[in-house]
């Protein structure tokens, strides 16, 4: 996808505590989960310019979600709002408190209307990410059913040819889905991802690596990967950027960072290197 | 199973006993911590085996019991402090206002513990050293002085026989793991020797400080001779950490982690290496240095040279041990 020269806007919507906050620090700033019981409701919209990958600049543009600001961004707003943009995330919460099926989840449905409908005409080639947040409230047997019901009723009402624009993902901070739903939403972000897909797939026969994987540099998002053997633990990409990045912290606590290193042993051997930041494995 | 030593964990109830023995330990997240069912009034007690040189009984002393005014101790409950090697951990809660109980308490096991054993060492915990009320370290320090004072002058006659050691710490940081690092090592009889052969690792490959850890408890057994710097413990402690979450991803986890190694270039020039040297045991150095690091060969013969002193070591350790079991 094509990046405008002022970087690439990023819309982060949704309804007062969904939660749209919590997982920005969580992604961008490092915090704990436990750390964003602590945060503020947003004012207005909070504007945060962050480098990505390397050169890339992205405008994240957290929306405040009481009613009161949102009815200003669907008037006054909303050509400010949706012009130039490339990429929505709607967060709403999988189930609001005890009674389901009430004006909460009407004023979620109204507002992702009214979002998905300014997009389709200021935006109309943008990308919508709806995340359906806050699954670890709801019980594990009825997930996938509180999932598709959200779905579902969120599909009714968004207008036909920005439907196949749209993808849905169930998240919670305390598990690895937030991480998994973030690379996904930063892979279309990336510039010419067939092209480093290619490179990383030679690079990895190359090597003769197990598996190779790129991470973006500030955040640890999973951007792309290539293996050549199936590997067994299908959560490592998160346990592994969660690794690195706890001990970034520590260096960060000493004042320093790491520039790269080696982990090995006589099954293994995994490589973090700067730039390219590659984590190859390949047994000896 | 009598000649393993002790670790005695004694303090009033609430004051951390068991999450500093389950974070240490066993794992367990700081976090969770808060949901640990309080109010034991039995003794607890589990074998820490996780390799030749770190063996050990942990007892969980029941706070409950240092509330009665006369210590009155069931026989069974007073041979704990008896036989073989045995520290006794006093844990002074620091968020409770008022030290005197707890002084006056750690007082009263300090004498009742002498005299079933007048070989005994104490290590006092000044503990839950965090939070908006511990922010600065002249502020622990202070809290510190304040119970050193007291139990010095409340012991007043007593406190030339034993010896006492302080200790500020929490279990949210590496305070804790830094402190019990130190009270393990009073029981490992061959600490000195181990310190000499780090001291001479060291030496012949100019390192700025190494440390033998058990990697399962990230505890170091020994170290050079130089001051310990919290700084690089931190660091080293949590490349241990690193090199075992990778190892369970790739490899096979913590149990086959044979010839496990690691090797971090830090920005500021410093250079960290991590070499298996025995069964969850692992050698950590630091090299300041600010050009390339070009040590590999000799580092990896003086290695190879520890390892064998290591072997010989344990060889002996293990001859007198036989016998133990883990639990
Ligand atoms: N249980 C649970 N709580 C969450 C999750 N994500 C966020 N929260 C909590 O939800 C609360 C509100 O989060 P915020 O990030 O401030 O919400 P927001 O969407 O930015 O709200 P506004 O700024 O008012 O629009 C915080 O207390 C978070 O800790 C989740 O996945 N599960
Ligand atoms: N702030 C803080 N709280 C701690 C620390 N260590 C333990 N605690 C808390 O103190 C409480 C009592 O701990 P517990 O281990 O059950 O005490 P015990 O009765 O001595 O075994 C728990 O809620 C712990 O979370 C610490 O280092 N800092
Ligand atoms: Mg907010």
């Amino acid at each position: 996808m094509a990046t405008s020269t002022n970087g690439f806007k990023v819309l982060l919507m949704g309804r007062a505590g969904a939660g749209k906050t919590s997982m920005k620090s969580i992604i961008f700033a490092n915090y704990h989960s436990r750390d964003t019981k602590m945060l503020q409701p947003t004012n207005h919209v909070e504007h945060n310019s962050l480098r990505f990958l390397g050169n890339l600049r992205l405008n994240l543009w957290d929306c405040g979600g009481q009613d009161q600001f949102m009815e200003n961004y669907f008037e006054s707003q909303r050509e400010n709002i949706f012009q130039h943009c490339e990429v929505l995330i709607y967060v709403l919460v999988a189930a609001r408190d005890k009674n389901p099926g009430n004006d909460e989840r009407k004023k979620d449905v109204e507002y992702f209307k009214d979002a998905i409908e300014s997009l389709t005409k200021h935006s109309p080639n943008a990308t919508t990410f709806v995340l359906i947040h806050k699954l670890d409230l709801v019980h594990e047997s009825k997930r996938a059913e509180v999932y598709r019901q959200v779905k579902e009723e969120l599909l009714t009402v968004a207008p036909e040819r920005a439907q196949d624009r749209i993808t849905f993902m169930g998240t919670s901070i305390w598990d690895d889905t937030l991480f998994k739903a973030w690379s996904k939403i930063v892979a279309v972000m990336v510039p010419d991802p067939d092209v480093l897909q290619a490179h990383v797939n030679f690079m990895c026969q190359q090597l003769m690596a197990d598996e190779v994987v790129i991470f973006e540099k500030n955040t640890f998002l999973v951007i792309t990967r290539a293996h050549t053997k199936e590997m067994p633990d299908q959560y490592r990409f998160e346990k592994l950027s969660n690794i690195i990045k706890q001990y970034k912290l520590s260096c960060q606590k000493a004042k320093t960072n790491f520039r790269n290193f080696v982990v090995k042993n006589d099954r293994f051997r995994a490589i973090i290197a700067p730039r390219c930041d590659v984590d190859g494995r390949d047994d000896v | 199973m009598e000649d393993i030593p002790k670790v005695v964990m004694c303090g009033l109830p609430r004051c951390g006993k068991t999450s500093i023995s389950k974070v240490v330990f066993q794992k367990l997240s700081p976090h969770e911590s808060m949901f640990l069912e309080g109010g034991l009034t039995k003794m607890e007690t589990f074998s820490v085996c996780h390799n030749h040189l770190l063996r050990l009984r942990l007892v969980d002393f029941p706070g409950a019991i240092l509330c009665d005014e006369n210590l009155s101790l069931h026989q069974n409950d007073a041979t704990v402090f008896g036989g073989g090697d045995c520290v006794v951990v006093l844990v002074i809660d620091a968020q409770d206002e008022s030290y005197a109980t707890s002084v006056s308490r750690a007082k009263k096991v300090i004498e009742f513990a002498l005299k079933r054993n007048s070989k005994l060492t104490f290590d006092v915990l000044i503990h839950k050293v965090d939070g908006a009320k511990f922010h600065s370290e002249e502020r622990k320090m202070e809290c510190q002085t304040i119970i050193h004072d007291k139990l010095t002058e409340e012991l007043a006659d007593k406190v030339q026989e034993c010896t006492i050691h302080f200790h500020c710490t929490s279990i949210y940081d590496h305070s804790i793991f830094e402190a019990f690092s130190k009270i393990v090592q009073k029981l490992i009889p061959e600490k000195p020797l181990l310190e000499n052969c780090l001291q001479s690792l060291l030496d012949s490959t100019r390192m700025e400080k190494v440390y033998l850890f058990d990697v399962v408890s990230k505890l170091y057994l020994a170290s050079d001779r130089q001051p310990v710097d919290l700084q690089w413990y931190e660091l080293c402690a949590d490349m241990v950490d690193l090199v075992i979450d990778i190892a369970c991803i790739y490899g096979n986890g913590l149990e086959e982690n044979k010839d496990a190694a690691c090797e971090f270039n830090l920005q500021n020039g410093a250079v960290l290496i991590l070499k298996e040297v025995g069964h969850c045991l692992a050698i950590v150095c630091v090299f300041k240095s600010d050009d390339t690091f070009d040590k590999h060969e000799l580092l990896d013969h003086n290695i190879e040279v520890f390892k064998e002193a290591l072997g010989r070591i344990c060889a002996s350790q293990s001859d007198a041990l036989r016998g133990t079991q883990r639990s």
